[in-house]
């Protein structure tokens, strides 16, 4: 099967509970991605896309359904486990870059190295590789503080795929960018895929964000449904 | 530890909480070790030959003088080396403020049972040449500037005696702190005086070795028994420590005021690395989605603590250790005072304890908190 | 203008768990400092209280208390004469000649104590009317019997109502316990002057109390006892000569207590100031809000320092409470005037209880000063900017 899928998700519901009311999020999800695929998940704030991503993770748990990643199922999965799934198989983009403010570009992008059996000196080449492909070497030894939000997201970006994960999440990375910036990010994205044959993930309330995917899913009232009109017509530029 | 940067980093974030921190676990940590090194001192006072130096005092008061005839008997018993008498004479210098102590001893017998009263030789002849000589401790001298040919008269507060005394020497030792005379002084001036004259407070002898300690104390008391004289044999330390018994129970009260200072110091820690924890929770948040294992990022944090209150903790086992490492406090209440290693280490021990107990709930709210919930709020 | 209060409750309440922290923080030293100065509270109070100014102590000259002091027999009978003396109403001089010994005797708590039986009679339960029977009898004039303080017998093995304790050349029974309201004698076993001088060989009494009249009679009876040579007597009225008592003992522990309590009030005020250099972090922007609305860096610098104090009292009530169980309670040091144990009670007075406050309000604003000063020395501007 070499096609099985990397991500695979079915019949996941969620819902939270807010007292003593269940707020259903996701009210049955299906969801297959193969391998080399680049899919935007979009849909309204609130619609239940950040929650997709955090099951995927396993930084979240779902209410029913199973959940497979990489050919593991995560519901049978111990906390610890799990963060050792991630470690080799989930490279995570946050929308607010979430860089350590007390290290620099390097010793951020080198973090979840820390978490392999590489010494040193493989560390500091798997870093430098990961800030070229991101195109900040000349930033390398910058803090966040000294980096523009542009470079702050590149910088996140060669963290998340410094480990060579399986799957990459981003979770509108582009959110808190100008456009310039934005373009910049979701080119990088793009060049991840094409290239370097990641297979993303991406979360976004932005329909020209995901213009950038191949393949795009809406969300809504937590159920994966068609595209409006509306957004289908900005997507496809 | 590849993680050391990243400790060292976080911690340096806050310098000035880590700083306060530090410094509130090493007063705190001084305060401990200092309090139990002077416990130590109370309850060990230093002495070169404690374990085989007897004592025999009256069994039911220490008020009551022994009969001067005891010195003999015992001197004749087996398995006593060497005895000689002590005599407490309780007198002051000018004002009753002026407190210290202050012995009658038997001159020729003295120095065999009291060989670390170094006294140079030829003071010595010339305080065994005066019948109204004396010599003082060298701590004793400074306090009230005494030097050697100064005449002195102190006031009897237990005897009706006055006596005026010329200062022959001045003596080193484990406790220089004292004043000695003759005995035969105070015997002949107090002649005519009822209750006294042919009386000692208290006897001291050598025995060979600690296997003696016990029969031998026996054999003494058995001597007294139904006489006059009943007597109360015990090693010196045990005497020492009655004298310390009587202000109360000392250990006690250290013990408690020990748990005060760690409780404080516990509070103190555990607030500071709370404020650190709930400023971290989004980046612990981000390090487990990352793929950090909870325990690792648990570690992280804990280290944190632990290095804050190792660091006040070593400082404040040091600051003891070198500011007494050659002088006393209060010569007159600790002839020496030197941190004991066991006491160190437990000072420090203590600190990393607090740290490890101060980090450790913290570090287990970072952990414990669902990590999607703590990134909603980064 | 002043910042109000609620602003700094409502920000307490935010989080209560760093003020508990704190104020218990501060709470802990300021216990330490009330029980350290409970102590000499509670021993002046028994020394202090002790003594009729109608009784005058008489020792022999150049001692100063009953332990170090001889009176022989005659020069006793002879103060027996003296006009200065109160008849009683069988027109017998109304006085006590007494002994003192101290005598080892294990303590409750396994420790040696060092007890104070007094050796005396009739006279000497007359001219301390306060100390009044509570069980079982008085001791009898020949016999080897003790009447104790209840609270001694509380403290001491083998003091119980009907137990023995050997001492000098008898068992001793105990046939009755006394009450003597706090006072010196609750540190004493009573016995019978003349048993227990000839039980540890006594040619010398330690000292006669007597009653006199008025304070004139009194004085010319200390003169009287001055002059004459022969006697070689001194008098102390009776309050006098405990008070010259007072000095001495429970120092060395109140120098510990005050020691410590300082050195743990530092630490304290470090966990306040971090306490509130995290408030004023927090509040940065507010800060700069409070400033541009019209709040002067003072009004800051008073808020900031109220809601430090505010903990700090706070800490200092519950140090308090803590303190507080302790009031009463029973325990003894030795007097290095006698060498007799002494048994007193801590003793929290609302003076004491003030000064614990004091000393927490101290710590707050000593630590509450420097984070005060930060937040009102910020520019509008970089408050702004800060966030």
């Amino acid at each position: 099967m070499g096609t099985s899928p990397v991500v695979s998700l079915r019949h996941v519901t969620k819902s939270f509970r807010r007292d003593t009311l269940e707020v259903p999020v996701l009210r049955g999800i299906d969801l297959e991605t193969s391998g080399g695929d680049f899919v935007a998940l979009m849909g309204p704030s609130g619609s239940g896309k950040s929650t997709v991503l955090n099951l995927i993770a396993g930084i979240d748990r779902p209410t029913s359904g199973d959940i497979r990643v990489a050919g593991s199922d995560l519901a049978s999965m111990s906390e610890t486990d799990l963060a050792a799934f991630r470690s080799r198989h989930i490279g995570f983009i946050f929308q607010m870059y979430n860089l350590i403010p007390v290290l620099t570009a390097e010793e951020n992008v080198a973090l979840p190295l820390l978490l392999t059996p590489l010494s040193g000196k493989e560390r500091r080449e798997h870093v430098r590789t990961a800030l070229g492909v991101v195109g900040l070497t000349d930033r390398a030894k910058h803090f966040p503080r000294q980096l523009s939000g542009g470079q702050e997201q590149r910088a996140a970006i060669a963290r998340a795929i410094v480990t060579d994960p399986t799957l990459l999440l981003a979770d509108e990375p582009t959110g808190d960018l100008d456009a310039t910036s934005a373009t910049e990010i979701l080119e990088l994205l793009r060049r991840l895929n094409a290239e370097y044959g990641k297979t993303i993930l991406l979360v976004t309330h932005d329909p020209r964000a995901a213009g950038y995917a191949r393949t795009r899913r809406f969300l809504d009232k937590g159920v994966l449904g068609e595209m409006p009109a509306s957004y289908a017509a900005s997507a496809s530029r | 530890m590849k993680y050391l940067p990243l400790i060292l980093r976080n911690l340096l974030r806050n310098k000035r909480r880590s700083g306060l921190t530090a410094f509130a676990i090493f007063v705190s940590t001084f305060l401990v070790v200092a309090l139990q090194t002077a416990l130590y001192q109370f309850e060990n006072p230093p002495s070169e030959q404690s374990r085989f130096r007897l004592v025999a005092r009256h069994a039911t008061s220490l008020q009551n003088p022994l009969p001067e005839a005891h010195v003999d008997k015992i001197r004749n018993l087996p398995g006593i080396l060497k005895t000689t008498p002590l005599t407490w004479f309780g007198a002051y210098w000018k004002d009753e403020d002026n407190w210290f102590a202050n012995f009658e001893i038997e001159s020729d017998t003295f120095w065999d049972v009291f060989p670390e009263v170094r006294l140079p030789e030829e003071e010595r002849r010339a305080f065994l040449a005066d019948p109204q000589g004396c010599f003082v401790g060298r701590d004793l001298a400074a306090k009230f500037d005494w030097k050697v040919g100064d005449r002195i008269v102190l006031t009897g507060q237990i005897y009706p005696l006055n006596p005026e005394l010329n200062v022959r020497g001045i003596y080193d030792g484990p406790d220089s702190t004292w004043l000695l005379f003759h005995r035969k002084y105070v015997e002949e001036a107090l002649k005519t005086s009822a209750g006294r004259p042919g009386r000692v407070g208290t006897i001291w002898f050598l025995v060979a070795g600690p296997e003696d300690v016990a029969p031998v104390s026996a054999r003494v008391d058995a001597a007294f028994r139904n006489s006059n004289g009943e007597t109360k044999t015990e090693t010196e330390k045990a005497f020492q420590l009655s004298f310390v018994e009587m202000m109360g129970d000392l250990r006690a009260i250290v013990r408690n005021i020990v748990a005060a200072v760690a409780l404080t110091m516990l509070l103190v820690a555990g607030n500071a690395m709370a404020m650190a924890a709930r400023e971290r929770a989004a980046e612990a948040a981000v390090l487990r989605a990352l793929g950090f294992p909870p325990a690792r990022v648990g570690f992280l944090f804990l280290s944190e603590a632990v290095l804050v209150a190792g660091i006040g903790g070593l400082l404040g086992t040091l600051l003891p250790v070198l500011l007494f490492f050659n002088s006393s406090p209060e010569p007159i209440m600790f002839p020496t005072f030197r941190v004991p290693t066991g006491i160190a280490a437990s000072g420090i021990l203590l600190a990393l304890l607090v740290g490890a107990l101060a980090g450790g709930l913290p570090a287990w709210g970072l952990v414990r908190r669902p990590i999607a919930q703590a990134l909603r709020r980064a | 203008m002043r910042i109000p209060l609620a602003y700094n409750l409502r920000h307490l309440r935010a989080r209560p768990a760093a003020a508990a922290m704190t104020a218990l923080g501060i709470a802990l030293p300021t216990t330490t400092l009330l029980l350290a100065l409970a102590l000499p509270e509670g021993l002046n109070r028994v020394l202090q209280g002790t003594g009729d100014p109608d009784n005058l102590v008489v020792l022999r000259k150049g001692s100063t208390t009953e332990t170090n002091s001889a009176v022989d027999r005659d020069p006793a009978r002879l103060i027996a004469t003296l006009p200065e003396v109160v008849k009683d109403p069988e027109e017998r001089p109304l006085l006590a000649p007494e002994t003192i010994v101290i005598v080892f005797a294990p303590r409750r708590n396994g420790l040696q104590g060092n007890l104070l039986v007094r050796g005396t009679g009739e006279g000497g339960r007359a001219l301390r009317s306060y100390v009044r029977l509570v069980e079982g009898r008085w001791f009898t004039p020949g016999l080897p019997e003790l009447t104790v303080s209840r609270r001694i017998a509380e403290r001491y093995q083998n003091l119980g109502l009907g137990e023995r304790i050997h001492f000098g050349k008898h068992d001793w029974t105990v046939v009755g316990l006394f009450d003597a309201q706090g006072k010196a004698p609750d540190s004493e076993a009573w016995a019978d002057v003349d048993l227990l001088m000839s039980d540890f060989l006594r040619t010398t009494y330690s000292s006669v109390l007597v009653r006199t009249p008025s304070p004139d009679v009194q004085a010319r009876l200390q003169e009287r006892l001055d002059q004459d040579k022969r006697l070689s007597l001194v008098g102390f009225p009776e309050p006098e000569y405990y008070r010259r008592q007072t000095q001495g003992p429970g120092l060395p522990l109140l120098f510990i207590g005050m020691f410590v309590s300082v050195l743990l009030g530092v630490g304290a005020a470090v966990g306040a100031t971090n306490t509130m250099y995290a408030a004023v972090a927090q509040r940065t922007r507010e800060i700069a809000v409070l400033r541009s609305i019209g709040f002067r860096r003072r009004s800051v610098l008073a808020s900031f320092l109220i809601e430090s104090l505010g903990v700090a009292l706070l800490g200092g009530m519950l140090g308090c409470l803590l303190a507080l169980p302790f009031h009463g309670a029973v325990t003894s040091t030795v007097n290095w005037k006698t060498f007799g144990d002494l048994a007193f009670q801590f003793r929290l007075t609302p003076a004491l209880l003030a000064k614990g406050l004091g000393f927490a309000a101290a710590v707050g604003l000593f630590g509450g000063f420097l984070p005060a000063r930060l937040a009102a020395s910020r520019s509008i501007a970089a408050s702004m900017r800060a966030i």
